[in-house]
């Protein structure tokens, strides 16, 4: 899969943003995307998911115009992790978030339960597969998200801030948990202020500087 | 002092013990960092010590949490929030205005401010925090980080004597994170009880105690 945005501009209401921006994301890659607070690095993210639409120029996934493919068929390909991933939790449980996209697609597949618990175990996730999702911490609360993404095999991953509420331990474990996403074929784009995590992570990085231009660093 | 005492807490009858007898005191002028793993507790703890639980969550808290002798659940949470300023981890939970300036001066109103009196610190905040330039923006068309500094400075222009900030810099970027410290390192001087709870140890230098909250203990970091 290959990410094309051609002479996007884009500006809230009194607040421009880009300004004719280009960007080329082969989607096997792993991308670093720093820059400083505001410069636009969440607003990049939601441009590529069609979640806001640019005022000019045009976003493409394999030379498809984002605007004419439906939002749920961008996220089965494209896993996104909000930064406030808060807003990500529909079910209450943990084992009910995990099977929630696929009672969307109305899929039973046998050994989905299992699947799920396995998936669990994989990203090292603490809490019962019955708790509560209220109760969950930040931490546990991000896992759980990424879990529910994981579990659709998108072949891309955008993750907004994604070590933001981890402790080092919990990030070392996120780390390895991309790593090997990363050897699975799966490409990110990775909005985060931790170098030390993208250094580790990415193949590629950019850096949007003020006037929303970006650079590859 | 804001204190904790063999606090002992779970959030329902039957449930597990989040914490066992726990002592943790905030002093005036001091800087105390919690650091701990997710789920720890490290947000439920602050909760207690600003009175969220048990005065809006509800849990069972034994043990004894006071301000300068008083116990937090003898003072209304409107008298609480007058002492102690809170900046929670999230933060469009704490973003009510329209523009960044009217969510500087709410704060300001609710404490009956004259208007040259609110004009002044809130170009002191804005200036401080560097929000000049988005003073006029609806704080949710922000970024994750400008609405984490948006709340802290909403909140430090409250000029409360105790500041409890829970992960509330974890998306600012380390430019604005070195003016955040600049101003803890003021807020401290002039005599304020500050617990951060920080994942990054961007404010380990600033500290000057800190503590690891695990299985349901504090242990002292030296």
């Amino acid at each position: 899969m290959q990410i094309k945005l051609d002479a996007v501009s884009f500006a809230y209401p009194g607040r421009p943003v880009f300004e004719d921006l280009n960007l080329s994301i082969d989607c096997r890659q792993v991308i670093g995307l720093t820059g400083s607070n505001g410069c636009g690095k969440t607003t990049l993210g939601k441009l590529i998911m069609g979640f806001l639409p640019p005022s000019r120029g045009s976003i493409c996934l394999d030379q498809v115009p984002v605007r004419s493919i439906p939002l749920w068929e961008i996220g089965r390909r494209i896993g996104y992790l909000f930064q406030n991933f808060t807003c990500q939790l529909f079910s209450s449980t943990v084992l009910a978030e995990l099977l929630f996209p696929f009672e969307l697609m109305n899929r039973q597949l046998p050994g989905m339960e299992e699947k799920c618990l396995a998936l669990l175990q994989s990203l090292n996730f603490k809490p019962n597969a019955n708790a509560s999702t209220f109760t969950l911490s930040m931490g546990e609360k991000q896992r759980l998200v990424l879990a529910s993404l994981l579990i659709s095999q998108p072949s891309f991953l955008i993750l907004d801030e994604p070590t933001a509420s981890l402790d080092s331990r919990s990030t070392q474990s996120l780390l390895e948990i991309l790593e090997n996403q990363k050897a699975a074929g799966v490409g990110m784009l990775v909005i985060s202020h931790d170098r030390v995590f993208l250094d580790a992570l990415c193949d590629r990085f950019l850096t949007i500087e003020t006037g929303g231009i970006l650079r590859a660093t | 002092m804001l204190t904790a005492q063999s606090l002992t807490f779970r959030f329902a009858e039957h449930g597990s013990l989040l914490f066992e007898n726990l002592n943790l005191s905030i002093s005036p002028g001091r800087i105390t960092l919690l650091q701990g793993e997710s789920g720890s507790g490290k947000s439920t703890l602050c909760r207690i010590l600003c009175a969220v639980i048990p005065h809006v969550i509800q849990g069972i808290i034994q043990g004894n949490v006071s301000l300068d002798g008083t116990p937090l659940q003898d003072m209304p949470l409107v008298l609480i929030s007058q002492w102690i300023g809170v900046a929670f981890q999230n933060p469009d939970t704490q973003l009510f205005m329209p523009t960044v300036e009217h969510e500087i001066v709410f704060g300001l109103e609710n404490q009956a401010l004259s208007k040259p009196e609110m004009t002044e610190i809130l170009n002191l905040t804005l200036r401080d925090y560097g929000l000049e330039g988005i003073r006029h923006t609806d704080p949710r068309q922000c970024s994750g980080g400008e609405k984490q500094l948006i709340v802290f400075a909403s909140v430090a222009a409250m000029n409360r004597p105790y500041l409890i900030l829970d992960e509330a810099f974890s998306q600012v970027d380390p430019a604005n994170c070195a003016r955040i410290r600049e101003q803890l390192g003021f807020y401290k001087q002039q005599g304020k009880g500050i617990l951060v709870v920080d994942h990054r140890h961007v404010f380990d230098q600033l500290a000057d105690e800190a503590y690891c909250l695990e299985a349901g203990r504090l242990r002292r970091i030296d």
